[in-house]
């Protein structure tokens, strides 16, 4: 190893990890005093700091408008740490990390306040050259601040690359840079989407913005490649021939949970559909990519997005979809109050807290397969998982006169389960025989739990997604074509009710054409959803 | 905070048993009438020891690695003194509760004790061999000296073989049975788990990243003396520190020299042309866990310089670099990767089974600390 190829790689490296380095870069949090900041962000911070996988250096600048100094930021900090971090907080490793963390208070409108970051973010690099100008810019704050904030970083020159504090010529042309990470929501609907794409690359490139599904950060949601293209025996069965329908459930036992402020104006489609569970679609329909580069991965996923069939008018939406709303019931024995009676929720709402719909994807490996997709809360059980139900072996031979036939429940068909949580592994479902002089067919389950055999704990999604945008790989996270593709197939749908909601509410059609259906919470939603899977001849796996 | 699952540990060696009905004891272990137990196994682990009450403490060290790796153990010990020629054999499990509390994850253990003629070790092969989990990897960990015989039988199906060389008497020695080794299965070299290495990993660790940012990344060839601080006996001999020296000079290309300068009391010097190291005993005692490095201090030549230096109650890595250019001191302190506690033999060799990477570079840094062995 020659010194002159030091500069392009380090050496020392070398058989300690394979996957790209993270960069040292002041990170900046707009929303630094709300939830997400203190329940997920700064806790997976300490615990990459703690597993020695932050770069050093690392500084984080918590932007918000309430008045507090660096030290009572970071008091906060470390309470909220030590009730959700993983692993236990360690009074020295917290003081190394927190010492690098500071406070900066603006209103996200107040031009003057970016002009002072800047300022600010220019002195951290003089500081501590280590920095080398790196800025990565991560939007925890409501939607509706995301354009006032991207408007001022532009003002302010902060969606360039800081000036690196080095004398080394070739220090100084490795490129500094400036990131954004977007949180979802991304937009409410197609054309907020695009508006919103528009402002973030006017002001940053594509390849500088990261956009967050914290689900595509699961290792179980990773594994869905791996699964598929790490082994031999499933894909050459990975199709219309063999697989007879797939189902990707996200079920919650939780309500709204003081969530309603958000929630009214969104709904389980935009807050769980149009994200999360589109994109488990797309990485259980995908092709294989070319490489495991972000594009090349990302490029596949498009490819399921725009294959889907999309619902032309309202007709196909009441046809592929119901929706609910969970009324009142009982959840592990206690009653809770229906979505209705929540705090904060209009009595007369019609916002659903339940979706199933069926989907088509027509291309060559899926035509005739319908995906059900089924999201809600105060379900039964919280489980999020796809499972892959495969065509009846021909009825000849064991297939003939079954003990199963008697019991339609008990299922003769095999099924893998890829479990997201809780509980992630995978299961596969095969029939065997059942001991005895008789011949009597059963099925039985094969299971990997995730979590059982590999017995060190995961890192939480967030450490792996803030890890992946301080090194620059966006692979999981959506690209924008993505997000607008995954808007423009949901849009038909909302608009499918909301169209429908207002003849309601102005008295045209006192009869919603697209009902809401109740559901008592504790139960598996509406039954128009269990009829949904009856008209084609099927039901839902029973989590 | 993530509740850690309950852990119920049985040290005992297990429940005696018939060396030919070993298969049928062990699916009796799963017959527990009023509880739910799940079988895990990703992986064999074979230990072998010819050391005094190594089952019993072979036991207890596979009760704990169990709890991250499921897996069937199989413990060979092989009893020093012992008048008679005989196997006895023992079967166990290794439990300990789901994150659910719903049912217990156990890892089997199959325990052998070897008397007499049942010692040779030509017939360890026919012994485990037979009673492996199909389909998974074979991880082998020699404890103590490693074998002179010749026993390619045995290795030819080994996946990782595990050693400590900090229990070697004769590193020069053990450096070549396990060169012969390597040359009968060459594949082997990417796959070798030295402990004795895998201590070293949180100084690596710390040392790579102190060199990753494109500010110091040129320091790299501006090294100018490496201190290592430790408290061996013997550091000349030291297989710990050398493969940290090895492992710079595999790594950064240097080429041996003569070593240049004095050395000074109780130190030892290695010159090479890019760098000069040093080891310098710190006076404490001998470290815990076999960790004899407790510092390593680099100083480039234009003044920048860069510590590490582990810190044991409580345990992390206190990292230190000034950086001559900007006049910038960065700290920061790390955690350990392979926890130190009272469990730490069992969380290193879990960190091997789990984590070890497939790479000439152990066997690389091992060649280059042998040429510095005196």
């Amino acid at each position: 190893m020659s010194p002159s190829s030091f500069l392009s790689s380090n050496p020392l490296h070398a058989g300690l990890s394979n996957r790209p380095q993270p960069q040292a870069c002041a990170l900046v949090i707009f929303g630094a005093t709300g939830d997400l900041t203190h329940r997920k962000l700064i806790p997976a911070l300490y615990n990459l700091a703690a597993d020695g996988h932050l770069p050093s250096g690392l500084v984080v600048v918590g932007f918000a408008r309430r008045d507090k100094s660096d030290d009572q930021f970071r008091k906060e900090l470390e309470e909220s740490t030590k009730k959700f971090s993983r692993q236990p907080v360690e009074d020295a490793i917290w003081q190394s990390f927190s010492k690098n963390i500071y406070y900066h208070r603006s209103e996200f409108h107040n031009a003057e306040g970016y002009a002072s970051l800047a300022k600010r973010l220019d002195q951290l690099d003089k500081d501590d050259p280590s920095l080398g100008g790196r800025r990565l810019f991560y939007l925890a704050a409501g939607p509706e601040q995301f354009e006032p904030i991207i408007e001022n970083l532009k003002s302010a020159g902060l969606n360039k690359g800081g000036q690196p504090s080095t004398t080394n010529a070739q220090s100084q042309k490795e490129t500094s840079w400036s990131r954004i990470v977007v949180e979802k929501p991304f937009g409410t609907d197609l054309e907020s989407a695009r508006h919103l794409n528009k402002i973030v690359n006017s002001t940053f490139s594509e390849k500088d913005t990261y956009r967050i599904d914290h689900f595509l950060g699961k290792e179980t949601a990773q594994n869905i490649m791996v699964l598929r293209f790490a082994n031999a025996i499933f894909e050459p069965l990975w199709n219309n021939r063999y697989i007879d329908h797939i189902e990707i459930t996200a079920a919650e036992t939780l309500g709204v949970e003081g969530r309603a402020g958000y929630y009214e104006t969104s709904g389980a489609l935009r807050d769980m559909v149009q994200n999360h569970l589109i994109q488990l679609l797309t990485l259980t329909c995908m092709e294989p990519p070319t490489d495991l580069s972000a594009d090349s991965v990302r490029d596949e996923k498009v490819r399921v997005l725009r294959s889907l069939r999309p619902m032309r008018n309202a007709e196909e939406v009441e046809r592929n979809v119901v929706r609910g709303q969970y009324a009142s019931g009982a959840i592990n024995g206690k009653p809770v109050v229906g979505y209705r009676e929540e705090q904060n929720v209009n009595p007369h709402s019609m916002t659903e807290t339940f979706v199933a719909m069926r989907v088509f994807i027509d291309n060559w490996r899926w035509v005739g397969v319908p995906v059900y997709i089924r999201v809600g809360k105060r379900l039964a059980k919280s489980g999020a998982e796809i499972s892959v139900h495969l065509k009846d072996a021909p009825k000849v031979l064991f297939n003939q006169a079954t003990s199963t036939e008697n019991d339609p429940a008990r299922g003769s068909s095999n099924v893998l389960v890829i479990r997201i949580q809780p509980d992630e592994g995978v299961s596969l479902r095969i029939q065997s025989k059942v001991p005895g002089a008789a011949l009597r067919i059963g099925p039985v389950k094969m299971d990997f739990q995730y979590g059982e055999s590999f017995g060190k704990p995961s890192p939480e999604a967030y450490e792996r997604l803030l890890l992946d945008a301080m090194s620059g790989d966006p692979t999981l996270f959506a690209r924008r074509d993505e997000v607008e593709q995954a808007w423009e197939f949901v849009d038909v749908i909302e608009k499918a009710w909301h169209d429908d909601s207002e003849d309601a509410s102005t008295d045209k059609n006192p009869q919603t054409r697209i009902p809401l259906y109740d559901y008592p919470a504790g139960s598996w939603g509406p039954i128009a959803a269990d009829e949904l899977l009856a008209a084609d001849g099927r039901s839902w796996r029973r989590l | 905070m993530i509740q850690q699952p309950e852990t119920h540990e049985f040290f005992t060696r297990g429940i005696p048993v018939e060396l030919n009905s070993i298969d049928q004891e062990l699916k009796k272990l799963w017959q527990i009438s009023d509880q739910i137990a799940t079988r895990a196994t990703r992986m064999n682990l074979v230990i072998y020891s010819a050391a005094e009450h190594s089952l019993r403490a072979n036991t207890e060290l596979v009760a704990r690695i169990a709890r991250q790796c499921a897996m069937r153990a199989i413990i060979v010990s092989a009893k020093p003194q012992a008048n008679a020629t005989g196997i006895r054999t023992w079967v166990n499990a290794h439990c300990q509760m789901s994150k659910d509390g719903k049912k217990q994850r156990c890892s089997e253990q199959i325990a052998f004790q070897l008397e007499g003629e049942a010692r040779d070790l030509n017939r360890l092969p026919s012994l485990v061999f037979s009673h492996l989990d199909s389909d998974l990897p074979l991880n082998w960990w020699w404890q103590g000296e490693l074998p002179s015989a010749s026993l390619e039988q045995l290795f030819a199906w080994i996946d990782r073989f595990i050693f400590d060389s900090a229990e070697w008497n004769d590193p020069r020695k053990q450096i070549g049975i396990l060169d012969s080794i390597c040359a009968f299965k060459p594949v082997l070299k990417n796959s070798l788990s030295d402990l004795n290495w895998a201590r070293l990993l949180d100084f690596r660790l710390a040392l790579a990243h102190f060199f990753e940012p494109e500010c110091t990344r040129p320091l790299l060839e501006q090294i100018e003396t490496v201190e290592l601080l430790h408290n061996s006996e013997r550091p000349e001999s030291d297989l710990h520190l050398l493969l940290l020296i090895g492992w710079l000079a595999d790594r950064l290309g240097w080429k041996r020299v003569e070593a240049s300068g004095s050395a000074g009391s109780g130190e030892v010097c290695y010159g090479f042309e890019e760098a000069r190291v040093i080891l310098k005993r710190n006076g404490d005692p001998e470290g815990e866990n076999g960790n004899t490095l407790k510092a390593v201090a680099m100083k480039m030549r234009d003044g920048s310089r860069f510590s590490v230096m582990r810190h044991t109650q409580p345990a992390y890595l206190f990292t230190k670099g000034h950086l001559e250019n900007c006049a910038k001191i960065i700290e920061s302190r790390i955690a350990p990767v392979v926890t130190m506690n009272e469990n730490f033999t069992a969380n290193l060799v879990s960190e091997e089974l789990l984590y070890s990477a497939h790479d000439p570079i152990y066997y690389r840094a091992l060649e280059h600390a042998a040429a510095l062995l005196r």
